[in-house]
């Protein structure tokens, strides 16, 4: 049995070492290493389980092809955090560079759980650890006023969010009696008529659609993405939306016949969570809650994908969190080795970046037209996927506002572009920049770019993890 | 159908709300009012308040807090371990370790940062 979880063991034990490491002062880079190391050593042995079939604890945990890519992709995704956290991160997190390193790592293991939880007291409780850690993370640059208010700000919104979920559960748990999401989804179809039934599953929503940003529950997003430090910023962005994408797509598929009746809801909330992105998104001066303002947009994105309730739209939407977490990484990635120079996230502080560091600036603007959804790269791919399976099910007004919404997103993400192309750096000198970072941004415009023109291998994958998710 | 189980509970809460807030705006319409000093003063046992009731104190009691609630959290959880013992065997006895030892493990960490130093 221990080994359907080693992923998960190993990212615990891992956690655990980091914290003893923090008794001793370590020399953080040997820390930086270390991390590194393990989390490319759990990303193989992710790799190894991919696999595995089965169901464990009771029935509370269940480990399937879907599950098992998604933990791949956090393993992933941790690991590009973790090499982006490196000497040059702020002095406070390098002073307490193993407890940030055991922060990540439980975050990591809370999401991991969240992917394979099908019972609901497990699924709240690895929705809970991942949260509270973050909510840490946030406030790590504890010298910072802006961080500890983006920190309470989260915390507060959180607990509200989570409070709302358990409440829809009681609701939910009232008619059922069963905490299990696999036996009760066989009963949902003999009584989604009923309505308190149906705002309990609303209310079940909020905290998943917290974790996304989706809108009535997304005013944390600016003031954390500024407040944070850029490593953990560009966690939030990245890793932790694809585990909420993956638990939300497990409970639309799980109760979808609860969810269809409440397709109007949904798809209004996705309109206005894109329109409302987008709209503020444009007038940011500072390019994180600019940033935040684009997450937002485009999880309304990815809600369009889920609420299609069928394998296409849900494929795509994987194939598009998936693209969606390199193409932001390297946006967030640029910005911080901007920031370390400049000690600034202003707009501005991009100026002339094309002649100081012209691999960054076009790995930066390759992202940013992708996020953008200009052909031919990976992000218009996965906007297409997406955009083809709501106009075959006929939703061709929903489309229609999508598509305009991502003709303004392309106006500010070229706005960012532009400081970078267009003006001429204050600085004669060339910016420095370290091979991995290099190597890294090559990777990225490798994938944005061959994605963008061969999709299938990604595609298919998606496709795969979705039908063992549904099946 | 289910809903008008809860109709009893909805009377007793509106006739609740009512009486709570019938009382008192009619106290405050129909009442005598006569305030002095004595009646204005925040009522403390019969005494003379001493001070602001928002305190301030260390911020130390609330990691001494935190503890207690995890030992706490760990012996509710290990009594009813402890009756069924015999029942749940050697892969209950091999958890609760495992339970345990993580538990010591973050207790080492909070005593080695000097987290249960008073001074």
């Amino acid at each position: 049995m221990i080994v359907y979880i080693l992923p998960e063991v190993l990212t615990f034990c891992i956690a655990l070492f980091f914290l003893i490491a923090a008794i001793k002062k370590v020399n953080m880079e040997t820390m930086h290493k270390l991390g590194m190391l393990f989390s490319f050593i759990n990303i193989i042995v992710v790799l190894i389980g991919m696999g595995l079939n089965g169901t464990f604890f009771y029935g509370t945990y269940k480990i399937d092809f879907f599950s098992q890519s998604i933990k791949l992709i956090l393993a992933i995704g941790l690991f590009f955090i973790i090499f982006m956290a490196d000497k040059r991160i702020e002095d406070v997190v390098k002073s307490n560079y193993s407890e940030f390193l055991f922060f990540l790592y439980s975050a990591n293991l809370g999401m991991m759980m969240l992917a394979s939880a099908v019972e609901f007291i497990t699924l709240f409780l690895a929705l809970e650890l991942s949260s509270y850690t973050m909510f840490i993370l946030v406030g790590f640059l504890k010298n910072r006023k802006i961080s500890a208010e983006a920190a309470i700000k989260y915390l507060f919104i959180g607990v509200v969010a989570s409070a709302i979920t358990l409440y829809g559960y009681s609701i939910i748990f009232s008619y059922y009696g069963d905490t299990s999401l696999t036996s009760m989804r066989t009963g949902t179809i003999f009584m989604s008529k009923d309505v308190i039934l149906h705002i309990g599953f609303m209310f079940f929503l909020t905290a998943f659609f917290f974790k996304l940003a989706i809108l009535p529950f997304s005013f944390w997003a600016p003031d954390v993405y500024q407040g944070a430090s850029t490593n953990v910023t560009a966690y939030i962005a990245t890793v932790s939306k694809v585990a909420g994408v993956a638990v939300l797509l497990r409970i639309f598929v799980y109760f979808f016949p609860v969810f269809i009746e409440q397709e109007e809801i949904l798809i209004l909330i996705a309109i206005i969570t894109m329109t409302y992105g987008n709209l503020v998104a444009v007038q940011q001066k500072d390019l994180k809650r600019l940033l935040a303002y684009s997450s937002i947009a485009q999880a309304g994105y990815m809600l369009v994908g889920m609420i299609m309730f069928n394998k296409s739209g849900m494929a795509s939407t994987l194939f598009y969190v998936t693209s969606y977490l390199v193409m932001n990484f390297t946006v967030f990635l640029v910005i911080d080795q901007v920031e370390k120079e400049k000690k600034t996230t202003d707009i501005t502080a991009l100026k002339g970046l094309s002649q100081r560091a012209p691999l960054l600036s076009l790995a930066l603007l390759l992202a940013l037209l992708s996020l953008g959804g200009v052909p031919p790269f990976v992000g218009f791919t996965g906007k297409w996927f997406i955009f083809s399976s709501a106009i075959s099910k006929g939703y061709l007004t929903l489309v229609l506002i999508a598509f305009l919404n991502s003709v303004i997103s392309v106006y500010y993400y070229l706005l960012v572009a532009r400081q970078a192309y267009l003006f001429l750096p204050d600085e004669s000198d060339k910016m420095k920049v370290t091979v991995p970072v290099k190597i890294y941004s090559y990777f990225a415009i490798v994938f944005i770019i061959a994605m963008g023109f061969y999709p299938a291998p990604l595609l298919n994958w998606a496709e795969k993890a979705v039908k063992f998710l549904v099946g | 159908m289910m809903l008008q189980n809860y109709v009893p509970i909805l009377i007793i809460g509106v006739i609740a709300i009512a009486f709570a807030c019938g009382s008192v705006i009619l106290s405050s319409l129909i009442g005598q009012k006569k305030p002095n000093e004595d009646k204005l003063s925040p009522y403390e046992c019969g005494n003379v308040p001493i001070g602001d009731a928002r305190d301030r104190y260390p911020v130390r009691y609330y990691i001494i807090a935190m503890l207690f609630i995890i030992f706490d959290i760990e012996a509710a959880f290990m009594y009813p371990w402890a009756v069924l013992f015999k029942k749940l065997g050697w892969l209950g006895f091999i958890e609760m370790m495992v339970f345990l030892f993580i538990l010591v493990l973050g207790f080492i960490y909070v005593w080695a940062k000097g987290a249960l130093e008073w001074e």
